[in-house]
C-alpha cells in the first residue's frame, strides 16, 4: 500500500493536529485555566515548527532543475506551494509570540484563538497548493472565516459584537463574490481547473470576474472599496485575530491571486490587468491620505499596511517570473511588519497609555525598546531606505513599468511619498526626546523573542534581498506554468 | 589597490559603533565617558584604515581614472534590473570619502560635552557618517540613492534635540527637503533605467552608456540638480541649511556643512555629469545663473544678518556658486576644482561653525551687535575663524585655494563673463567673512565692564579645532600631491561630455 500521501499531507495534518489539540485544551480548561492557556501557546508555537521544518524538508527536496511536483487531485505540491508552506507556520509562530501579551484581551479563550490561527495557517498551505477553483475558495474560507470569528472570542460589550457580527458577515459577503468570480470564470472556460482556464480571450465577463475576484479576496486586505472596514478591524475587538488575520489573509490572498491571474490567465493586456491595476490604483491613492488625516497610531498603521498590500495587486500585472517573485518578496517583507506592529500596539493597548500623537511623542526616550521598534515599524510602512520594504516598492513600481503600466507606476510612487510622510510625521514624534509622558510595561520572554525575529526581518531582509528574491524567483516558476 | 574589506570597515564600522554605543549605559560620568571613547574609535577606525589603505593610491595618479573595485559582489540578480554591492574609489571620491573620515573624530571631539542623551547623539552621529561614507564609497547608483537619504532622518533628530526655539521647525525642514531631493535621486535613476534600457545601476555601464536625449534627459538633470542642489543648499534651497544651522547645537551645525557641500558637489560631477551629459548640457545657463544667484545672495544675505549662526550660515552657502561653475565648466580642471573646494569645505566649513557657535553659545546669544569684541581675549578662536575665514574665501597655501584657483581657471576660458562676476562675488564674501571676524574678535562692547568676555577654546572644543585647522594647511600645503589623482578622476567625465558638445566644450 502506497502511503507517500500520508508524507504530502503532513504539513497540513500537523497543522489541524494543532487545532484539535489547541481546542481540546479550551475544552478541558477549569475555572482559572491559567496552564491550559500557557500549555496551549506553546502547543501551538511546537505544532507550526513542526509544520515549518516538515516544509522546510519538502523545500530541500525540490531544489534541483525539475522539482518533483506531487498532485493529488485539486491539491498540488511544487515550489509555489512549498513556498507559502514554509511562509505560513513562520509568520503564524511570529504572530503567537508577539501577541502573547496581548492574548490576555482574549479572557479564557486563547487555546481557541490558537485553534483558529493553526486552522487558518492551515487554509493558507490549502490555497497555495490549490489546483482547481473549488480549493481556492475553500482554502481561502479557511482563513478569513475563522479569523473574523477569533474578533468575537472577547464579548465584552455590545459594540465589540456588533463589530464581529459585521466583520464575519463581510467576509462571508467577500468569498461569496469570490465565489461567484470563480463561477463565472468556470463558465467562461468549461472548467474548474486552472490548468484549461489558460486560453480565456479578454472579455467583459472576464473582466468582471476578475473584479469579482479581486475584490473577494483583495477586499479581506482593505483593498478599495473596503478599506475603512479593514482599517477599523480591532478597534473595539481583540487585536491579535484582527492583525493575525491581515498577516496569514496577506499570505493566501497573494498566493491566491497568482495561482488564478498571472498564473491561470496569463497577463493578457486588456484582460483582467486594468481591473486590477485600476483597484490596486484607488487604493494606493486612498490608504495612504487616510493614513494621513489620522491623529492615533492604530488607525494609521491599519491604513499603512493596507496601502502596503495593495501592492500585491500592482506586482500582479508584472510580466514573468520577476513580477511574481516581486510579490512574493513584497508578501514576505508584509509579515514583520504586521507581527511588530501587533506587539507594540498592543503593548499600548495593555498599558492604556492611549495612542494619540501626544501620547506617542518622546516614546523612545521613556520606553526605547518599543519606541526604537515602533520607529523601525513605521520607517517600514514608508517605505523609507534602506530597508526591505523600500526594495519591496522599487521592484513592484519597476515590475508595474516592465508591464507598460506606467500611470500605475506613478500612482504607486505618490503613494510612497505620501506613505513616508505618513510615516515621517510620526517619526519625529516619537523620537521627540524632550517630551515627557508614562513608560510602557518591558514586555514578557515571549513578546519579547517575538519583536527581536520582526526587528531583525525588518532590517534583515534588506541584507538577504538577493537570497530572497531567489528563493522568490525559484518559487516563481510554477504558478506561471500552470499547475 | 584597497583591499576587499577596507571600504565595508570604513562604511560600516561606525554602525557596529553606534550599535554598541546604544548599548552601553550612561548614568553616570565613567559610563558617559566610555559611550563618548567608543563613539571616538568607531571613527578612529575608518580614519586609519584611510590613512593606511586608500591614501597609497594617491601615489599613482593614473589609477584615478578608473574605479578601483574594493569589493563587487552582487546583490540582487534575476530580476529586471540587477543591483550589486559595490563599492570602490577613484579620483572622483577618494579625497571626499578621506574628509569624511577625517572630519568625524573631529565631530566627536566637539560633542565631548555632550551631557544631554550622549547615547542617542553619538549614535545618531555615527548613523551620519555610514551614510555619508557610504554615499562617497559606492559605485552603484541604487545604493547611492539609499545612502544619500540614510544621514537624513538622524541629521533631523540631532537638528530636532537643540535647545533653539526653532529646533523643531529647522529638524521638519531638514527631513522634507532632503527627502524631498532623495526622492527626486530616486525617480531620476528609475527614468535612466527605463529609458535607455540599461539593467545595471553600475556607475561604469551608465557612464558608457548612449545618454538619453532630449526632453527626458533634461528632466532627468533637473531632477538630479534639484536632488544634488538641494544637498548642495543652493538658493532657493538653501533654507533648510541655514534654518538648520541657526538651531542646532554646534557639533551638529558642523555636521550639516559636513553633509551639506561635500555630498551635493560630489552628486553633481559624479550623477548628472557622469549619466546624464546631454541633460546637463542643456542646463548650462541656468546653472550659471544660480550659482551666481547662490554666491551673491550669500554675501549679501552674510553682510545683513545681525546673527552670528545666521552669518556663518549664510557665508558656507556662497560655496554652492564656485563648485556650480566648476560642474558646469565641465572641464578637468574646473571639475577637479569643483570636487577640491567640496573637499575644502568639509574642513573650513565645520571649523567656521565650530568657532562661531562656540562664541554664540558661550555668549549665551547670537546677535553680531550684542557679541560685538566679546571674544576679544579668546586668542585660539580667533586664529582658528582666521585659518576657516582664509580657507573659505581662497587664500593660497590653505586647503580652499587650490579648489577655488582651479575652478577659475578652468572656467575662465568657457565663461569669462560669469567667471569675472564669481571673483567679484568672492571678494564680497571675502569682506562678509570679514565684518563677522571684526565684529567678534576685534570690534570693542560699548560698555566693556558690563559685559562679560567670552572664554578660549580649551579642551576637546580645542582639539576639535585644531585638529580641523592643521587638516586645512596640511592639505593646502600639500595639494599638489593629491590633485592630479583627483584631475585624473575627472578625465571620464569630461570627455564624454566634451564628446557630446565638442563646438562649445574645450578639452583638456
Amino acid at each position: 500500500m502506497n502511503l507517500s500521501f500520508l508524507q504530502d499531507f503532513s504539513t497540513l495534518g500537523v497543522l489541524l493536529l494543532g487545532a484539535v489539540v489547541c481546542a481540546a485544551l479550551e475544552v478541558l480548561q477549569d475555572a482559572g485555566g491559567a496552564r491550559e492557556r500557557h500549555l496551549s501557546r506553546w502547543a501551538a508555537l511546537a505544532f507550526l515548527l513542526l509544520a515549518f521544518l516538515v516544509s522546510i524538508g519538502f523545500w530541500r527536496s525540490s531544489l534541483g532543475p525539475a522539482p518533483p511536483d506531487v498532485e493529488h487531485g485539486s491539491f498540488l505540491i511544487d515550489r509555489f506551494a512549498l513556498f507559502f508552506y514554509a511562509a505560513g507556520p513562520a509568520a503564524a509562530a511570529a504572530i503567537v509570540l508577539c501577541g502573547a501579551d496581548l492574548e490576555a484581551e482574549l479572557e479564557l479563550h486563547q487555546p481557541m484563538y490558537h485553534a483558529l490561527l493553526l486552522v487558518a495557517t492551515a487554509g493558507v498551505v490549502l490555497t497555495a497548493s490549490a489546483a482547481d477553483l473549488g480549493s481556492l475558495l475553500v482554502g481561502l474560507a479557511l482563513v478569513a472565516l475563522p479569523m473574523a470569528m477569533a474578533q468575537g472570542l472577547r464579548k465584552i460589550d455590545a459594540a465589540g459584537l456588533r463589530r464581529t457580527a459585521r466583520s464575519v458577515t463581510v467576509t462571508g459577503s467577500l468569498l461569496a463574490a469570490f465565489a461567484a468570480g470563480e463561477a463565472i470564470l468556470a463558465g467562461l472556460g468549461h472548467a474548474t481547473q486552472l490548468t484549461r482556464l489558460q486560453a480565456l480571450p479578454p472579455s467583459a465577463l472576464l473582466a468582471v470576474a476578475a473584479l469579482l475576484l479581486v475584490v473577494g479576496s483583495a477586499g479581506q486586505l482593505g483593498v478599495f472599496p473596503l478599506t475603512r472596514w479593514r482599517a477599523g478591524q480591532g478597534e473595539a475587538t481583540p487585536l491579535a485575530p484582527a492583525l493575525a488575520g491581515l498577516a496569514l489573509l496577506s499570505l493566501a490572498v497573494a498566493a491566491a491571486l497568482l495561482r488564478l491571474l498571472p498564473g491561470a490567465l496569463g497577463s493578457q493586456p486588456g484582460g483582467w490587468t486594468l481591473t486590477v491595476s485600476a483597484i490596486a490604483a484607488a487604493t494606493l491613492l486612498i490608504a495612504p491620505v487616510l493614513a494621513w488625516r489620522q491623529r492615533r497610531l492604530l488607525p494609521a498603521v491599519a491604513y499603512l499596511l493596507v496601502a502596503q498590500a495593495a501592492l500585491v495587486l500592482v506586482g500582479l500585472v508584472g510580466p514573468g517570473r520577476p513580477g511574481t517573485a516581486a510579490v512574493l518578496y513584497l508578501i514576505l517583507g508584509l509579515v514583520p511588519m504586521v507581527t511588530a506592529a501587533l506587539a507594540i500596539l498592543g503593548a499600548m493597548r495593555l498599558a492604556e497609555s492611549g495612542d494619540g500623537l501626544s501620547a506617542i511623542r518622546g516614546l523612545a526616550a521613556r520606553s526605547p525598546l518599543q519606541g526604537g521598534l515602533l520607529a523601525l515599524l513605521l520607517a517600514a510602512l514608508g517605505g523609507l531606505p534602506p530597508l526591505a520594504s523600500f526594495f519591496a516598492r522599487l521592484l513592484v513600481v519597476e515590475t508595474s513599468l516592465q508591464a507598460g503600466l506606467g500611470w500605475l507606476a506613478a500612482v504607486a510612487v505618490l503613494a510612497a511619498i505620501v506613505s513616508a510622510a505618513v510615516a515621517l510625521r510620526w517619526l519625529l514624534a516619537i523620537l521627540d526626546l524632550h517630551a515627557e509622558g508614562p513608560q510602557l510595561d518591558r514586555p514578557g520572554r515571549a513578546t519579547l523573542l517575538g519583536l527581536a525575529l520582526s526587528a531583525a526581518a525588518l532590517a534583515g531582509f534588506t541584507v538577504a534581498l538577493g537570497p530572497l528574491m531567489g528563493i522568490a524567483a525559484r518559487a516563481a516558476l510554477a504558478p506561471l506554468a500552470g499547475p | 589597490m584597497p583591499s576587499d574589506i577596507s571600504l565595508t570597515l570604513i562604511v560600516f564600522a561606525p554602525l557596529v559603533g553606534a550599535l554598541i554605543v546604544l548599548a552601553l549605559p550612561a548614568r553616570t560620568d565613567l559610563e558617559r565617558f566610555r559611550v563618548r571613547t567608543t563613539a571616538l574609535f568607531a571613527t578612529a577606525l575608518p580614519l586609519a584604515v584611510a590613512i593606511f589603505d586608500l591614501l597609497g593610491e594617491v601615489g599613482n595618479p593614473a589609477q584615478g581614472a578608473l574605479a578601483q573595485p574594493s569589493i563587487d559582489a552582487p546583490w540582487l540578480r534575476g530580476f529586471f534590473f540587477q543591483m550589486d554591492y559595490h563599492l570602490g574609489t577613484d579620483g572622483l571620491n577618494l579625497m571626499l570619502l578621506f574628509a569624511v573620515t577625517v572630519v568625524f573624530p573631529a565631530l566627536v571631539l566637539a560633542s565631548w560635552r555632550q551631557r544631554q542623551r550622549p547615547r542617542s547623539h553619538f549614535a545618531l552621529l555615527l548613523l551620519t557618517e555610514v551614510g555619508l561614507a557610504g554615499t562617497m564609497a559606492t559605485q552603484d547608483l541604487l545604493l547611492l540613492v539609499v545612502f544619500f537619504w540614510m544621514p537624513v532622518l538622524p541629521l533631523a533628530l540631532l537638528v530636532g534635540q537643540g535647545q533653539h526655539p526653532r529646533a523643531a521647525e529647522a529638524a521638519r525642514r531638514v527631513l522634507v527637503s532632503q527627502s524631498l531631493g532623495s526622492a527626486a535621486l530616486l525617480l531620476a535613476a528609475l527614468l535612466v533605467l527605463l529609458r535607455t534600457g540599461n539593467t545595471t545601476f553600475n556607475f561604469t555601464t551608465l557612464s558608457t552608456v548612449t545618454p538619453l536625449q532630449g526632453a527626458p534627459g533634461l528632466v532627468v538633470a533637473a531632477l538630479l540638480l534639484f536632488a544634488f542642489g538641494s544637498r548642495l543648499a543652493v538658493f532657493p534651497l538653501q533654507r533648510w541649511l541655514v534654518g538648520g544651522l541657526e538651531a542646532a547645537s554646534t557639533p551638529v551645525a558642523m555636521l550639516l556643512v559636513l553633509s551639506s557641500v561635500p555630498v551635493g558637489t560630489y552628486g553633481l560631477v559624479r550623477v548628472l555629469l557622469g549619466i546624464d551629459p546631454k541633460g546637463a548640457l542643456q542646463l548650462v545657463l541656468p546653472v550659471l545663473a544660480l550659482a551666481l544667484v547662490t554666491l551673491y545672495w550669500s554675501a549679501l544675505a552674510a553682510l545683513g544678518a545681525r546673527d552670528v549662526r545666521r552669518a556663518t550660515a549664510s557665508l558656507l552657502v556662497g560655496v554652492g556658486g564656485p563648485v556650480l561653475l566648476g560642474v558646469i565648466t565641465f572641464s578637468e580642471t574646473s571639475l577637479s576644482g569643483a570636487l577640491w573646494l567640496g573637499f575644502a569645505t568639509g574642513f573650513f566649513g565645520p571649523l567656521l561653525v565650530l568657532v562661531t557657535g562656540a562664541v554664540a553659545e558661550r555668549g549665551g546669544e547670537g546677535s553680531l551687535a550684542r557679541l560685538a569684541g566679546r571674544a576679544g581675549g579668546a586668542d585660539r578662536l580667533r586664529l582658528l575663524y582666521v585659518c576657516a575665514a582664509a580657507g573659505l574665501v581662497g587664500v593660497p597655501f590653505l586647503a580652499g585655494f587650490p579648489g577655488l584657483f582651479q575652478v577659475l581657471v578652468g572656467s575662465f576660458a568657457q565663461h569669462r563673463f560669469v567667471t569675472a562676476l564669481v571673483v567679484a562675488g568672492m571678494a564680497l564674501l571675502a569682506v562678509a567673512a570679514w565684518r563677522v571676524g571684526a565684529a567678534l574678535f576685534w570690534g570693542g562692547p560699548e560698555d566693556e565692564a558690563e559685559v562679560e568676555r567670552v572664554s578660549d577654546a580649551r579642551g576637546s572644543e580645542f582639539y576639535a579645532g585644531w585638529w580641523l585647522a592643521a587638516a586645512i594647511v596640511v592639505f593646502g600645503l600639500t595639494a599638489g600631491y593629491f590633485i592630479p589623482y583627483t584631475v585624473h578622476g575627472t578625465d571620464l567625465v569630461a570627455a564624454r561630455v566634451s564628446s557630446l558638445a565638442p563646438a562649445k566644450v574645450p578639452g583638456k
